[in-house]
């Protein structure tokens, strides 16, 4: 496994927009598997160094505009790295301030798009530095309130159809913000493991095919609303198993399909998260290590 | 066969300028696509028309693709410098190649703001893109930035649909039709719903999230009376197998009902939710129809289906959900 991620590392391609994404998906996987040293430290720092922007943002790649997604990526990866004073955290902050709306969501950038995606991203990266009280958060969890469904799940923006990714993040943002007591858990759990297929595997809405990723997104959800055992955890790492290519040793997102490596850090996340021994442990909010979070303190709720 | 880098950067000017004019002559290209073609065969454009429909010969996009997108992040790190005209053709080439490249909608987003690009040509360029990724999340954004006026709700409506047929199940292309219908629609909601739920043309997939995932979700808010018109529809035997949708049906009549009540209690005013007088004698008449949910109902309805079904899917669907109304239904009862 560790071959294969460092082989991806080395191919430029089409993705390249999502680039400071890709390197945390990396990262985080090495970091999981005890095998962070592996890879070059002061060459990824100086990437990210060049990567933040005037205003504040950090970006994909040198010469990409910034973006919330990629600021909080950066911010992860030095966290793994213990180095957050590689870039100007002041002024991280202020680019995130600055992306709030006066109903309380988050741009993702500054074009505009709103998204539930970004108000997780948001506080995420916010309580990564320690600097969430700069924010107006009653405001922040007012409109991620107003995105949840009938059913239980959340979607992208008010009014749209539940999505397991957008649970994800919103379970994450309620976690971060103190107010996962304001979710109807046994609704949402309900909903969460009917997500999962005869294959054992896990789609990310009704009628959709199952994907590893999925693994990460509904399985960290339950676990962040105490919910976890409600699913079939021996079948969903069966089929988890099941996607790693047995000669790169990465993931794809069914058996039999191309790895890459995000679907390689969400598996392997969610077999964590099932309990795998190999595996350091990870935390289901931040999908980071669990001793990187209590390196710096920060420690999400979860409910019983 | 192009080979060395001056020879490359002669090639792929000719194959940028290629597609810029087929689009100045051909305004109603309506689908671009990749051609399988791995060695140039001919001494001919690899840009190929047929029919109102733009193909890319694909030997051509390993050289193609990392100029235009070189050339454009020199663009961004100001260590190259492109005229107006140049950064439409370059962002539209690129964009048609790798519609995920934000950066480079973004650079049309300054276009449009200085006034050197044109909307519709803009719109246009996202729709064509749409046709061989329907689901490309920041072509989604980049509409939904820039689609701002009312008499482009229809066009952004049949985008919508037409990549909805082309991925069944297109989440991007859903959230986008949704934010179309609130902020773009406004007051004529009820008339596109109306239209979509007489459109039965539209791929199955498309009426069951759209009335179930998100219509619902709108109608709560705008109109409640609607509820029942979308009952009638979904409860119409045949009109859809799986149990599911009745399920969330039947949820949602009875968290509006709840809402009524309290309203009632509350503010005095019967029959009056979200500002929409709500005819009851209506309700009474579905009720004694027998067409409105009751818990007794529903386990009715499951027993019958799991006595005469013989298909294995019908019965699971309704095993799941009785098991739903007792776990979900019944605790909070």
């Amino acid at each position: 496994l560790s071959k294969c991620v460092v082989t991806c590392f080395q191919e430029y391609t089409l993705s390249e927009y999502l680039r400071m994404s890709g390197i945390y998906w990396g990262l985080t996987v090495m970091d999981l598997m005890g095998q962070l040293q592996r890879m070059n430290r002061q060459e990824i720092i100086d990437f990210i160094k060049a990567c933040q922007h005037e205003c504040g943002g950090i970006s994909a790649s040198i010469g990409h505009d910034p973006h919330l997604l990629y600021t909080l990526s950066a911010v992860q990866i030095l966290c793994l790295y213990d180095s957050l004073d590689a870039i100007d955290v002041e002024k991280v902050v202020d680019y995130v301030k600055g992306l709030q709306q006066e109903d309380g969501s988050f741009a993702g950038d500054k074009w505009g798009e709103i998204d539930t995606r970004f108000s997780f991203c948001a506080v995420a990266t916010l309580a990564l530095l320690g600097k969430m009280d700069t924010i107006n958060v009653d405001k922040a969890v007012e409109f991620v309130l107003s995105c949840m469904n009938f059913d239980g799940g959340f979607g992208c923006r008010p009014g749209s159809e539940s999505h397991a990714g957008q649970i994800y993040c919103c379970t994450g943002f309620l976690s971060l913000t103190g107010q996962l007591h304001q979710l109807n858990a046994d609704l949402l759990g309900w909903w969460l493991c009917e997500r999962q297929l005869p294959s054992g595997g896990l789609n990310g809405r009704p009628e959709k095919l199952p994907d590893v990723c999925y693994s990460w997104w509904v399985l960290a959800s339950l676990k962040i609303i105490g919910r976890i055992h409600w699913i079939d955890k021996a079948k969903l790492r069966r089929f988890i198993l099941a996607c790693q290519d047995e000669e790169t040793g990465g993931f794809a997102d069914r058996p039999g399909d191309m790895v890459d490596p995000f679907h390689t850090l969400f598996g392997v996340a969610g077999l964590s998260l099932l309990g795998d021994e190999q595996i350091k442990a990870v935390n289901p909010v931040l999908c980071m290590p669990e001793d990187v979070l209590q390196r710096i303190g920060l420690q999400p709720d979860l409910l019983s | 066969m192009a080979e060395s880098k001056e020879e490359v950067d002669v090639l792929v000017q000719r194959v940028v300028k290629d597609i810029s004019s087929a689009f100045k002559r051909h305004p109603n290209i309506d689908e671009i696509g990749l051609i399988q073609c791995p060695e140039a065969r001919y001494n001919r454009s690899p840009i190929v028309l047929v029919e109102n429909k733009l193909g890319v010969e694909s030997w051509c996009v390993k050289f193609l693709l990392p100029y235009v997108h070189n050339k454009l992040l020199l663009y961004r790190q100001r260590k190259h410098w492109l005229d107006r005209e140049a950064l439409v053709d370059i962002t539209c080439t690129l964009l048609l190649l790798n519609p995920d490249f934000t950066t480079a909608w973004n650079v049309r987003k300054e276009l449009l703001q200085c006034g050197a690009l044109n909307p519709e040509r803009d719109l246009y360029l996202s729709k064509l893109a749409l046709t061989k990724f329907p689901k490309s999340p920041e072509t989604w954004i980049h509409r939904w930035a820039f689609s701002g006026t009312g008499r482009l709700i229809h066009q952004e409506m049949k985008v919508c649909s037409d990549a909805a047929c082309r991925y069944p199940s297109n989440y991007n292309a859903w959230s986008h039709r949704i934010w179309v219908l609130q902020h773009m629609a406004k007051g004529d909601i009820k008339v596109g719903l109306l239209d979509e739920a007489a459109a039965v043309k539209l791929p199955r997939s498309f009426l069951i999230e759209g009335f179930i995932g998100q219509a619902f979700r709108v109608i709560l808010d705008v109109n409640f009376a609607f509820i029942f018109l979308l009952i009638f529809f979904l409860f119409r035997p045949g009109f859809y197998a799986s149990l599911s949708p009745r399920r969330h049906v039947f949820y949602l009549y009875h968290h509006l009902e709840d809402s009524r009540v309290d309203r009632r209690r509350h503010v005095g005013v019967p029959m009056e939710v979200d500002g929409v007088s709500f005819p009851d004698h209506d309700s009474k008449r579905l009720r004694r129809g027998g067409l409105l949910p009751s818990l007794q109902n529903e386990h009715t309805f499951i027993n019958s289906t799991l006595n005469s079904s013989c298909n294995p899917e019908q019965k699971n669907f309704a095993l799941v959900y009785r098991k739903w109304l007792d776990t979900v239904v019944s605790a909070h009862q």
